[in-house]
């Protein structure tokens, strides 16, 4: 398809001297293509190599075999500041999303951080209003951007991580189970929230999810590792 | 005084428990007169919306709430008072936890048999029978091939795996209580079964209670026999049928908001934890609210048997 924005073609990964020095084969020869404005979710059981695969389409995990392309182009291996750019416009929200915050940092500064590095102090204000918006959107109150990242509860964090890749305007949102501890409220309020950005700005998901009713939901069309 | 005196006194019994954070900038109440009970020999479930305090509360019962809280109110287990010191002595050995967060819970320079051990510690096994119950918990919960998966470090894991590294863990020594904050997140429907029937299954082997907070609905169906829902800091409902037959109003928008409702969020914003209520929490967001209802806080009221609602409606 030539809509294609993200892609990884004939990706293999294993890891080696982990679990004590064996070697762990996790997928051989996946491919995956995210078309433009679409939402492709991605399923399949505990452990089959979903978060690895969203990292190597992050650049944040080498693959032994294949590559990614993005836009057309191949930027397995990009560096510099070509990478940055490739790292703004793919945005993360992990699985585990206390582990994108710094702890010794206050969540307020940890997620206008990103903002400034990019755009300088200008486009640091402008952010301050953007994120009062969406944490309207997402039910939270500023109240929460004094704090540390450990206290804030588990869904409330899992929110502001999304809060943090939403402000810089990313054109492609990997989200791995984002709503995971959420409740059903403030997961369909997300899961509608969503839907609006990528409406509005035409976003593109991979939506990672154990949830076939909200991949059922969201996603234009599913893909089973 | 309130619902949970004056009934048995098995079981944990919280009474007028209220806590909160101080921080430099102010402070943060998450819970507000917390009063429940939790029954020896049930599985009771938490339910509500996120940031409602469900963990808070499961922290203060394990007294294990950081310096800066400070909490009134009690905790009662087993008819002694259960203060903040007793409670982590017992932790482990009597109450068992299975914490929300695993990068918190795990600490990434030990492998998983270094946790699972230091969790039996307080059995006294020898090494031989300690690696046969490291192994046996591990299958219990979902790893069928548990050798590789002792030697590895929680970064080698996936979310799936180590979610379940925690349950094992959190149910080492068979503690008597068992309080496990969302045990089941980013796992598949199989596991979370699988997990479901384990935690069920320990009921034999010396765990005889439960608190499990949950966000996983059909879990808390599967699993608690009574169910108590939380907002703003707030138990408002408890209860043998909420799920089935929910009477307070705010139980009824969160269980219509289950997605086979199509994704229908309760329209309004829960309350931040900085804010205070004189009157009932919900008002704000309550179709049937009343001007009495922000005034007056509503009292427990009994509307059938084993059920306990916070509303005026019930009055
Ligand atoms: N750094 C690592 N070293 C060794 N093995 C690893 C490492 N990271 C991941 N693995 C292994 O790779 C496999 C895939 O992990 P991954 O996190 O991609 O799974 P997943 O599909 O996201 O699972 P879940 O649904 O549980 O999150 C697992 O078996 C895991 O143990
Ligand atoms: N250490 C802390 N310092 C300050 N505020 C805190 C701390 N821990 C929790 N809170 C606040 O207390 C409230 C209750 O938090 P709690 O973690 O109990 O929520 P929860 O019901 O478990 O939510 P979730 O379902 O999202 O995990 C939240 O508003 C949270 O921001
Ligand atoms: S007390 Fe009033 S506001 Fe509160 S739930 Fe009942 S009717 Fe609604
Ligand atoms: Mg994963
Ligand atoms: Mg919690």
């Amino acid at each position: 398809m030539n809509n294609t924005v993200l892609e990884g073609r004939g990706l293999a990964k294993t890891f080696f001297g982990g679990f004590g020095g064996r070697k762990s084969r996790v997928f051989e020869n996946v491919s995956i293509g995210l078309c433009s404005g679409e939402t492709l979710g991605l399923m399949g059981p505990s452990g089959c190599g979903k978060s690895t695969l969203a990292r190597i389409l992050l650049l944040l995990v080498k693959p032994d075999k294949g590559d990614v392309f993005f836009q057309g182009r191949r930027v397995t291996g990009l560096r510099g500041k070509e990478l940055l750019l490739f790292r703004r416009k793919v945005q993360f929200i992990s699985q585990r999303p206390e582990s994108f915050f710094d702890p010794r940092i206050r969540l307020g500064d940890s997620i206008l951080e990103p903002l400034s590095f990019y755009g300088g102090r200008r486009k640091a204000e402008e952010g301050r209003e953007r994120l009062k918006e969406l944490l309207a959107q997402t039910k939270l109150t500023d109240e929460l951007l004094v704090r540390y990242p450990h206290q804030v509860s588990g869904g409330e964090i899992q929110r502001l991580s999304l809060c943090r890749a939403l402000l810089l305007k990313p054109e492609i949102l990997i989200l791995d189970e984002p709503t995971s501890m959420l409740d059903v409220s403030v997961q369909a309020q997300l899961l509608r929230i969503l839907k609006e950005l990528k409406a509005e700005h035409g976003l593109s998901y991979l939506f990672i999810t154990h949830d076939r009713e909200a991949a059922e939901f969201m996603c234009d069309r599913i893909q089973v590792l | 005084m309130t619902e949970a005196a004056g009934r048995t006194k098995s079981g944990i019994i919280v009474d007028g428990l209220s806590v909160a954070f101080h921080l430099p900038k102010g402070d943060v109440r998450a819970l507000d007169g917390v009063s429940a009970h939790f029954p020896d020999g049930e599985i009771t479930g938490i339910i509500g919306e996120s940031g409602c305090g469900k963990s808070v509360l499961g922290l203060a019962i394990l007294g294990l709430l950081p310096s800066y809280a400070s909490a009134e109110g009690t905790i009662m287990l087993e008819g002694q008072p259960l203060e903040p010191g007793t409670a982590r002595r017992r932790l482990g050995r009597e109450l068992g936890l299975i914490p929300q967060n695993p990068s918190e819970s795990l600490n990434p320079s030990r492998t998983v048999k270094a946790h699972i051990q230091e969790a039996l510690l307080p059995l006294k096994l020898s090494g031989k029978e300690r690696r046969e119950r490291a192994r046996e918990l591990l299958s219990a919960f979902g790893f069928p091939d548990p050798d590789p998966i002792l030697r590895a470090y929680p970064h080698e894991l996936s979310g799936g795996m180590q979610q379940r590294v925690l349950c094992a863990v959190g149910a080492a020594c068979s503690p008597r209580w068992i309080l496990a904050d969302e045990p089941t997140k980013g796992l598949d429907k199989e596991l979370r079964a699988q997990v479901q029937e384990t935690l069920l299954s320990l009921r034999g082997q010396g765990v005889r209670s439960m608190v499990v907070i949950t966000h996983d609905l059909l879990l808390a169906r599967g699993l608690c026999r009574r169910i108590a829902v939380m907002y703003g800091g707030q138990i408002l409902e408890t209860g043998p049928r909420v799920l089935d037959h929910p009477l307070h109003p705010y139980s009824r928008a969160f269980l219509a908001a289950l997605p086979e409702n199509g994704f229908q969020s309760i329209p309004g914003t829960a309350p931040g934890a900085g804010e205070r209520f004189s009157g009932c929490p919900f008002a704000p967001r309550c179709e049937l609210a009343k001007a009495r209802c922000r005034r007056e806080r509503p009292a427990a009221y009994r509307p059938e048997p084993e059920r306990v609602v916070r509303c005026f409606e019930y009055e």
